[in-house]
């Protein structure tokens, strides 16, 4: 299984997907960069108070870019993992080599999860350390560490789900597949907050679109996390951004777990049986 | 000879018919077979079954005894696929370290193997260059060293030569040829006869999913009861001439405005071809040539065509 593992990063080295991820996001961090400083020389907050939301502001919004930025690095590198490597007749001489298919899928999955959690690991550190050094803010590392916690699981969400789509569907038709069913998470959640009566916390529009792709809650349950795992009054400046009135329970965080396993479950029963 | 290869009514339905058929053929050790067919026949799926991508639908099939596709029998084979392609990012000789290490070739020894295998395949002076600036013969002679990195017992290898050069496909067939010599089983699914005629023992003619012939090489290319005299002074009335003095079953084959006629003799003995040299030469006539006829492969590949393909079919054949 490590030669698959190796294979696969050495596809994303050599291919320059890393040269072109690292090149855009460089981009994205750099306008960010820009953003925050505009935010810092403005001067708004004059008081603790005021500076504390304006800086939670700023990573709220850094996060919520860099999250769609590290969703579509996930579907996209993982979007013909197996499809392509079928059409293209790679896998063909694979297949017959002494090693079981679960491993072969086993394999990929992980070299293309520990891609996408490194590169979401360096795009969060990043977006906080810019935050926390142009606007000073405060590095709690409980909250951090439990939020970077959340932010990890959507790459491991989209991969699962992608990988498994690769098996029946084409690498332009999987990334397309892939990038609505993120969007109906995203949209769920943004819709079901904006039309939330804020004390209400059960609104079916959110709950529905994170049962089908539980992405969404992993961002606002992130969010939580970041605000200490308590709703701030300012927090409804952040509008569908924030978790206010809808925080995602554990219950549905383990949910999220459980779809993890059971895509990955599923993709390497349907790989064994798979006639390429 | 013990049996490497072996199928009993194997069957791998698509379920739109096509597919291949209760297929029962045995591979001796040390042979080399060839599969043979029209397109769309069904060799490929055969093939993919054997090696272990596709499912079989029923019967049963073992290679060295070991039920095909299962781990310990793919621990035995050596598979270059009809339409492949290589890790282009990755240079020959790393994708020969990836192919011996999912083989699980020994870490000791490994990169001997690999030189060993990129040399015989003629590779070796190309083995640091990336595989996305190999040409299509030279990514068929990296598929053939994939196959043979972990020096399998029995190899695979599904159209091996088509796209290489006549030099290069020299080269393969002799290196096929050693390799049955040191007592590996090659099963060759190939279009080009010349080459099956050449290397392979036994074939079977794979048509509509099913072996509707098969046998020995040298069965099928044993010299028939026939004879082609090639004679010069040729007339319209030649043929009865000759008839009548000889008394021998005679019918042209060709004749040439130069004068010159192939005829075809029908002997039991070679007397027979001594007594018509002997009425020839009597009548006046030139003998330029006499040689006994052979049947060769591809008429007999036509022959099997014709038997089981009918025109209106080809169409609707799928293509492999």
């Amino acid at each position: 299984m490590f030669a698959i593992i190796g294979g696969t990063w050495m596809e994303i080295l050599r291919k320059r997907v890393l040269l072109v991820t690292v090149l855009l996001s460089l981009v994205t961090l750099g306008l960010f960069f820009a953003f925050v400083h505009l935010q810092q020389s403005a001067g708004n907050g004059s008081n603790a108070l005021g500076a504390y939301a304006n800086s939670t502001l700023a990573v709220v919004v850094g996060l919520y870019l860099t999250h769609l930025t590290v969703a579509f690095l996930s579907i996209f590198s993982a979007a013909g993992a197996i499809s392509s490597e079928i059409e293209s007749g790679l896998l063909l001489a694979i297949l017959p080599r002494p090693i079981p298919r679960w491993q072969v899928y086993l394999g990929k999955w992980v070299g293309y999860v520990v891609w996408s959690l490194l590169y979401s690991a360096i795009l969060y550190w990043t977006v906080i350390a810019i935050v926390h050094l142009q606007l000073t803010y405060p590095l709690h590392w409980a909250e951090l560490i439990r939020a970077f916690g959340m932010f990890e699981l959507i790459p491991l969400v989209l991969v699962s789900v992608t990988m498994a789509g690769s098996l029946y569907l084409p690498s332009l038709g999987n990334g397309i597949a892939m990038t609505l069913l993120f969007m109906v998470g995203v949209m769920g959640g943004f819709l079901g907050r904006l039309t939330l009566n804020p004390t209400s916390g059960d609104n079916k529009v959110v709950l529905i679109s994170n049962l089908i792709i539980p992405t969404d809650a992993a961002y606002h349950r992130m969010v939580f996390a970041l605000m200490g795992g308590s709703i701030m009054p300012q927090t409804p400046a952040l509008g569908p951004f924030s978790a206010q009135g809808i925080v995602p329970s554990m219950r549905l965080i383990a949910y999220t777990g459980l779809y993890i396993l059971a895509f990955v479950a599923l993709g390497i029963f349907f790989f064994s049986h798979k006639d390429v | 000879m013990t049996a490497v290869v072996e199928t009993k009514s194997l069957t791998k339905d698509f379920g739109d018919g096509l597919g291949c058929h209760d297929i029962s053929l045995t591979v001796k050790q040390g042979e080399i077979f060839g599969l043979l067919g029209p397109n769309g026949a069904g060799k490929s799926t055969l093939v993919k079954t054997l090696v272990g991508l596709l499912q079989k639908t029923s019967g049963e099939a073992h290679i060295l005894g070991l039920p095909a596709g299962s781990l310990e029998a793919r621990r035995m084979i050596g598979y270059l696929p009809e339409l492949f392609r290589y890790q282009d990012w990755l240079t020959a000789r790393e994708v020969l370290r990836l192919h011996a290490r999912l083989s699980q070739v020994p870490t000791q020894g490994r990169e001997a193997r690999i030189t060993s295998v990129l040399t015989q395949v003629g590779l070796s002076r190309r083995a640091d260059e990336r595989v996305r600036h190999f040409s299509k013969g030279m990514q068929q002679k990296l598929g053939l060293a994939c196959a043979l990195v972990s020096d399998p017992p029995v190899l695979f290898l599904d159209e091996p030569v088509s796209a290489l050069d006549p030099g290069a496909r020299h080269d393969v067939r002799q290196l096929l040829l050693r390799l049955r010599d040191e007592g590996k089983t090659v099963f060759l699914n190939t279009h080009l006869l010349e080459d099956v005629e050449v290397i392979c023992n036994s074939v079977a003619f794979l048509a509509d999913g099913s072996i509707h012939a098969n046998g020995s090489v040298k069965d099928i290319l044993r010299p028939m009861t026939s004879w082609d005299v090639l004679v010069g002074g040729w007339l319209v009335d030649s043929l009865a001439e000759i008839k009548a003095a000889s008394g021998l079953a005679l019918e042209v084959v060709t004749v040439a405005e130069d004068g010159t006629a192939r005829l075809r003799l029908s002997a039991e003995h070679r007397d027979e071809v001594g007594w018509l040299n002997h009425n020839l030469d009597r009548l006046g006539y030139f003998i330029y040539e006499v040689c006994p006829v052979h049947n060769r492969l591809e008429s007999w590949f036509l022959e099997q065509s014709e038997r089981v393909q009918e025109p209106s079919n080809l169409d609707e054949v799928r293509e492999e």
